[in-house]
């Protein structure tokens, strides 16, 4: 062999592998992560699922009929709760960052604002100093608080109030400590603008902690807060706040505006009365407690005008009564009832042949097939008449409101562990029962025209109607992981049926439906959605 | 497979056609007989073996003279005497190479030959559609190809071959299978040059059509999804083949054995990874688009031949 060809042999065996490996390349990490599915929400143009392991929503929307479109969005990593706003135009989402953060260029916990509509975009984010697990939202949207923050050390009553509408994210974010006696917070309460003595009116968060009561002036978030001791339970320990009212003296009459406060583990119901500030405090308001007692641990309690003016209604269904205080004389009258009622939701609005003076409220019971319509125009001057009773078909666990103001004298009462809920037409007092699957769930759309019940895992959903309350059935070719009902950009509306594949293979799926006029045959049905956006 | 069978009809269908090709032009690259043992009557010098113009649209090599008569008991050592790239031996004698066989010093069947070749050929592909079915840049083929020698001038020679490359990559994206398969059936003129009898280079240019199978598993729809389309393909490449099986001589009739190594650039018109749902059910099932595949890239091939 000569030296030439050994040589060329050589070279061969050298050039091959070289090629080899430059021309080699790993492809798009994307292809390569599994999906793993976060929460899926629902909101007014879009349905948005946390893609988990790519810190990503996938949004989608209907831009016609029959039609899917599925973009992503960016957020931040290691998603730990993303949650509507209340008119659901709105989502939010809380995420922890790097679990590790060892370089300038690793991410911040952050809470980032999405704009849920037809064509769903990020509005604000927000970068937070330490990741948190929980979020509580505003209900009129000016206000976020995150809280409860992991690390090593950790503030329980740390809160940071993100001011929504404020233009600068750095500078609209308030941090505070709650000043404490052990507790921490479980449960916040947004109020309407209340008004003081002076005129002044203001928004007030009231913090519910396992041992006492925080009230925060939202008008000013930096002032301190008024920290409120709660009494001795009569078991011992501390009473555990778990029900809130406030009530708003908007005419400034001279009754006041009041905050009540219940307990899970006594009878005993705290008033607030609001004031104004004291001289030289830091505290844009005062409050005057009253500690009054309804005979037994009350299930819920609420602000009612009565035939006698303002009082605080306290359903204590151990003794099948209420008893309604005046806030302001400390005086309770007591209404005997037939049944327990557990559950009160005020209707004057939007009840037929509402009396001129005093409220109707509509009271329900987890404990007992009932219903009942109170007349609290005529609840003092005669307690025994002034409540009409019902049987209905099942013990009521929830009252929904139909969202929007078309058929806001709707209510729909589920029942806690029924197959079957009912349709409450507040305006000619009756109720429709609907029969449903065993296990039901039910998804009101947002524009309160409808509401679709279907049976998770199931292959059967319904559409109801609240117009002629006309119930359709229809059959999808997989099973049902939940449905949302929401706008496309062509004025329409699309009802989408998500279809998800659980397990090691996570994957999604949809079946569309026309939501204002759905037909089983004409579906479309879309996978792959987990695949979109990332070629 | 279909496919599979649509090539070997092409190139059994080629072969017969180059068989022909290659009688009509057996009398110019027949090898004279060798040299006999016993004294050949006194003659005059053999007038220069006719030429086949007709047969081949090139002058073929001309045939040596007949050796002049000597007494040898046993085949001489052939002479190391210069090679004569595709030039006629001048000396009135014909050497033998060390198997024994007559060497005249031409290229002979080192160039003039039909082919068959298998091997592999890897293209590194980077385009973005390709990462749904690999996670890498490389799509190796089994490549198989077969054909002749057309023309030849000196060291010059021109060829044609047709060829058949089957491979493909399978992956997962995000859970969900995927495959892909891709047939390329190509027709591949080359020309090349040879620097010596078992070393030559050449220049390739291969034109055809691809078959891009694929599939992608939907977990949700509970089917896969699959899609054929054909698209136009085209590579050009440069390389070399050595020779690493054979006799020296080119007048041997033997069967060769070659090395040969190419690479450059190969290029089929895109598609887009779109899959429609076969099945009826889900009912009016959207397809799943996955962007475009476009298959196109440097390339290299290493192929084993026969040369006969």
């Amino acid at each position: 062999m000569s030296y030439i060809e050994l040589r060329s042999k050589r070279a061969l065996a050298a050039i091959i592998p070289a090629l080899w490996l430059g021309g080699c390349g790993d492809r798009n990490s994307a292809w390569d992560t599994p999906f793993v599915r976060g929460q899926s929400v629902g909101l007014t143009g879009s349905v948005a699922i946390v893609d988990a392991n790519r810190s990503e929503l996938l949004m989608l929307t209907s831009p016609s009929e029959s039609n899917l479109s599925v973009s992503r969005l960016k957020v931040g990593k290691n998603v730990a709760l993303a949650l509507p706003s209340e008119d659901r135009e709105r989502l939010f989402v809380l995420s922890r960052g790097d679990e590790r953060r060892l370089h300038e260029t690793d991410e911040k916990p952050t809470l980032t604002v999405v704009e849920g509509g037809t064509s769903p975009n990020i509005f604000k984010t927000y970068e937070l100093g330490d990741p948190a697990q929980k979020l509580a939202l505003d209900p009129a949207g000016r206000w976020a608080i995150v809280y409860d923050t992991g690390g090593v050390v950790v503030n329980s009553n740390e809160l940071v109030l993100v001011d929504l509408e404020s233009d600068d994210p750095a500078n609209a974010m308030y941090s505070k400590t709650l000043h404490s006696t052990g507790g921490q917070p479980e449960h916040f309460t947004f109020t309407t603008p209340l008004t003081l003595p002076s005129g002044e009116r203001h928004r007030l968060l009231v913090v519910e902690t396992d041992q006492d009561l925080s009230i925060l002036d939202l008008e000013k978030p930096g002032n301190d807060e008024v920290r409120v001791s709660l009494p001795k339970a009569r078991g011992g320990g501390t009473a555990h706040p778990t029900l809130v009212a406030f009530h708003d003296d908007a005419s400034a009459s001279g009754a006041g505006s009041y905050l009540a406060v219940g307990f899970e583990n006594d009878s005993s119901v705290l008033t607030l009365k609001l004031g104004d500030p004291v001289e030289n405090s830091m505290r844009g308001i005062s409050v005057v407690p009253n500690l009054l007692d309804s005979g037994a641990v009350p299930s819920t309690i609420d602000f009612v005008e009565t035939d006698s003016g303002l009082r605080l209604a306290a359903l204590v269904p151990d003794q099948k009564a209420a008893v309604l205080f005046d806030p302001a004389t400390s005086k309770s009258e007591r209404v005997e009832f037939d049944k327990a009622y557990t559950g009160i939701a005020r209707i004057t609005g939007v009840v037929s042949d509402a009396p001129d003076k005093g409220d109707v409220a509509l009271l329900y019971s987890s404990r007992d097939a009932t219903i009942a319509f109170w007349r609290l125009g005529s609840a003092s001057s005669t307690p025994y008449a002034s409540y009409e009773s019902y049987a209905v078909d099942t013990r009521v666990a929830t009252v929904l409101d139909i969202p929007g103001e078309n058929y806001g004298n709707l209510k729909i009462l589920t029942g806690a562990n029924s197959n079957g809920f009912f349709l409450l037409d507040l305006g000619k007092r009756e109720s429709y029962p609907m029969k449903a699957l065993a296990g039901f769930s039910l998804s009101l759309s947002p524009d309160g025209m409808r509401a679709w019940a279907f049976a998770p895992r199931g292959d059967k959903l319904a559409q109801l109607t609240f117009e002629k309350y006309h119930p359709t059935s229809y059959v999808v070719e997989r099973p049902i992981d939940s449905v949302f009902d929401i706008a496309r950009k062509d004025g329409g509306r699309s009802a989408l049926v998500l279809h998800a594949v659980e397990g090691d293979q996570q994957d999604l799926g949809v079946t569309l439906f026309d939501a204002e006029n759905p037909d089983s045959a004409r579906t479309r049905f879309v996978s792959g959605v987990i695949l979109e956006g990332l070629q | 497979m279909k496919t599979t069978s649509v090539g070997s009809s092409l190139l059994v269908a080629f072969a017969l056609l180059s068989t022909s090709a290659r009688a009509a032009e057996a009398p110019a690259t027949e090898p004279q007989p060798p040299p006999s043992a016993a004294p050949a009557p006194a003659s005059k010098p053999a007038a220069p073996a006719p030429t086949a113009a007709s047969a081949s649209p090139a002058p073929a090599p001309v045939a040596p003279p007949p050796p002049a008569p000597v007494l040898v008991q046993t085949p001489q050592k052939p002479a190391t005497a210069p090679l004569a790239l595709g030039a006629p031996a001048r000396s009135s004698e014909t050497p033998f190479d060390d198997a024994g066989v007559p060497d005249d010093g031409s290229l002979g069947s080192h160039q003039n030959h039909f082919w068959l070749t298998v091997g592999e050929r890897t293209t590194f592909v980077k385009n973005r559609g390709f990462d749904v079915f690999a996670d890498d840049d490389a799509l190796a083929q089994f490549t198989l190809a077969f054909g002749r020698v057309l023309y030849s001038d000196g060291p010059w020679s021109f060829a044609s071959s047709l060829a058949w490359e089957i491979g493909g990559r399978s992956s997962d994206v995000r859970g969900s299978n995927t495959s892909l398969q891709v047939n390329r059936f190509t027709v591949s003129p080359e020309a090349r040059y040879h620097f010596m009898r078992r070393l030559y280079a050449f220049g390739r240019l291969g034109a055809g059509a691809a078959l891009l199978s694929s599939t992608l598993q939907d977990p949700v729809g509970g089917a896969e999804r699959s899609r054929d389309p054909l698209r136009f393909t085209v590579d050009g490449s440069v390389g070399a083949a050595f020779e690493v099986l054979g006799h020296r001589s080119g007048l041997s009739r033997i069967a060769r054995g070659w090395l040969v190594v190419d690479g450059g650039y190969l290029y089929t018109a895109s598609t887009d990874l779109v899959y429609a749902s076969s099945g009826g059910s889900p009912a009016r099932s959207a397809p799943i688009s996955l962007g475009e595949l476009a298959l196109h890239g440097a390339t290299l091939r290493v192929t084993a031949a026969v040369s006969f």
